[in-house]
């Protein structure tokens, strides 16, 4: 059994961690860290683990946590991570950071985007990007990780085919993209404050999200050139979830049937990847809320060939593909354990 | 038996029991088919006929 711990436990990602783990044949959660809730129990902060988890989250010093933990966890703010990794690589742990700190491999994209000065550059290459579906053979062979952002991982999954395939022209993509309120984590805010929230599409960065930067880096890896992207993103009115509509031009708009055969060999064995093009009903494309509590990422299309335009969707869970479960599903490749390990819960419905 | 979808590609599973006129239809992208089952047990599919949904749009 491994033992595991969670730096960062009172966050919405570290609920995710802990309830996930608690449902894995083979972890154990040997302690959950959270320096502004020491000493209360989890179920305090995590209501839904009431019963589930009996334990207080600890303050103790979270490298000596890694020292004597199999698999470390670290979903902490962003530029929080980075102060605590140069001394936790130098233990046995397996470290899977959640956090934004090593998801790029050129420092001075921290600087373009982030505005922040890398203080451990050479520690970069040492973290594979944790999309499975990418960088499934180096997560294989490497201790560390750093969990792709929710915003990105919806984008990517659902954009990867069509570039990879040439679908994709050379202009720039737009990633339109919509967040529920969980996506801006737990500490309250005026702008998370029920009243101003509630009923609000609000554009709250209309171009230069942070997340763009691993999806450019990402798609920019497929296709062996510059990818240009831009994103918007915008809070809307649900708890859980992200979508993603993004626009590509293409001067060569292929079938329909072709594009199926491009999304299908690529995600042809991918167990948590499901295309969603349905000709009937009231749910023909992706929606996060048939991904709510899953692992699942919905992807899906279609095309507009007067405008030389296909777009591409993706759906998933914020807090499960796009962080907690996708962590877990990363640390079951890290050590050979089935993929699906403690994630096979089917999305629940309706919510 | 499965045969492949006309929209989609992918595969529209065919009872072997079915008869002619039976509606199949499509795992992945939902379009619905009637089985057309010629004299030496060949399976076509043809579109079924059906009242479109008005979305409104």
């Amino acid at each position: 059994m491994l033992n595991v711990s969670v730096i960062g436990g009172s966050g919405y990602v570290g609920g995710e961690l802990t309830r996930l783990i608690t449902l894995h044949p083979s972890a154990k959660l040997q302690a959950t860290y959270s320096r502004s809730h020491a000493g209360k129990y989890v179920h305090s902060v995590h209501p839904n683990l009431r019963g589930i988890v009996d334990m207080t989250f600890t303050g103790e010093d979270p490298v000596r946590l890694a020292q004597s933990s199999d698999v470390t966890f670290l979903s902490l703010p962003h530029g929080q991570s980075s102060k605590l990794i140069p001394e936790m690589i130098k233990t046995n742990t397996v470290l899977i950071d959640l956090g934004a700190d090593f998801r790029l491999k050129d420092k001075d994209a921290y600087i373009r985007w982030y505005n922040y000065q890398h203080p451990s550059p050479d520690l970069l290459k040492e973290f594979v990007y944790g999309l499975p579906e990418l960088h499934r053979a180096e997560i294989k062979k490497s201790r560390r990780v750093a969990v792709p952002g929710c915003m990105a991982t919806s984008a990517i999954l659902s954009l990867v085919p069509l570039v990879r395939e040439g679908i994709a022209g050379t202009g720039p993509i737009i990633v339109d993209a919509k967040v529920g309120s969980s996506g801006s984590g737990g500490k309250p805010s005026l702008a998370t404050h029920f009243s101003e929230r509630y009923g609000v599409v609000r554009i709250y960065k209309p171009a230069g999200h942070r997340h763009t930067a691993e999806i450019i880096q990402e798609l920019s890896n497929i296709r062996n050139s510059k990818v240009d992207v831009s994103m918007s993103a915008h809070s809307v009115n649900m708890v859980r979830g992200i979508e993603t509509t993004s626009h590509v031009m293409s001067s060569n708009i292929p079938s329909l049937k072709d594009i199926w055969k491009a999304y299908r060999s690529f995600y042809a064995d991918e167990p948590f990847v499901r295309l969603v093009r349905d000709l009937h009903g009231a749910n023909k494309y992706p929606d996060p809320k048939f991904t709510v509590g899953s692992n699942f990422a919905d992807v899906g299309f279609d095309t507009d060939p007067e405008a030389k335009r296909v777009i591409a969707i993706g759906a998933l869970d914020n807090l499960v593909k796009g962080a907690a479960g996708n962590a877990v599903q990363c640390m079951n490749i890290m050590l050979g354990f089935d993929e699906t390990e403690g994630l096979k819960s089917p999305p629940l419905h309706p919510v | 038996m499965l045969v492949e979808c006309q929209q989609c590609g992918g595969e529209v599973a065919v009872p072997s029991d079915a008869i002619s006129g039976e509606i199949v239809s499509c795992k992945d992208c939902g379009s619905e088919y009637e089985a057309v089952i010629g004299s030496q047990g060949t399976i076509e599919l043809k579109s079924a006929e059906k009242v479109g949904e008005d979305w409104g749009e």
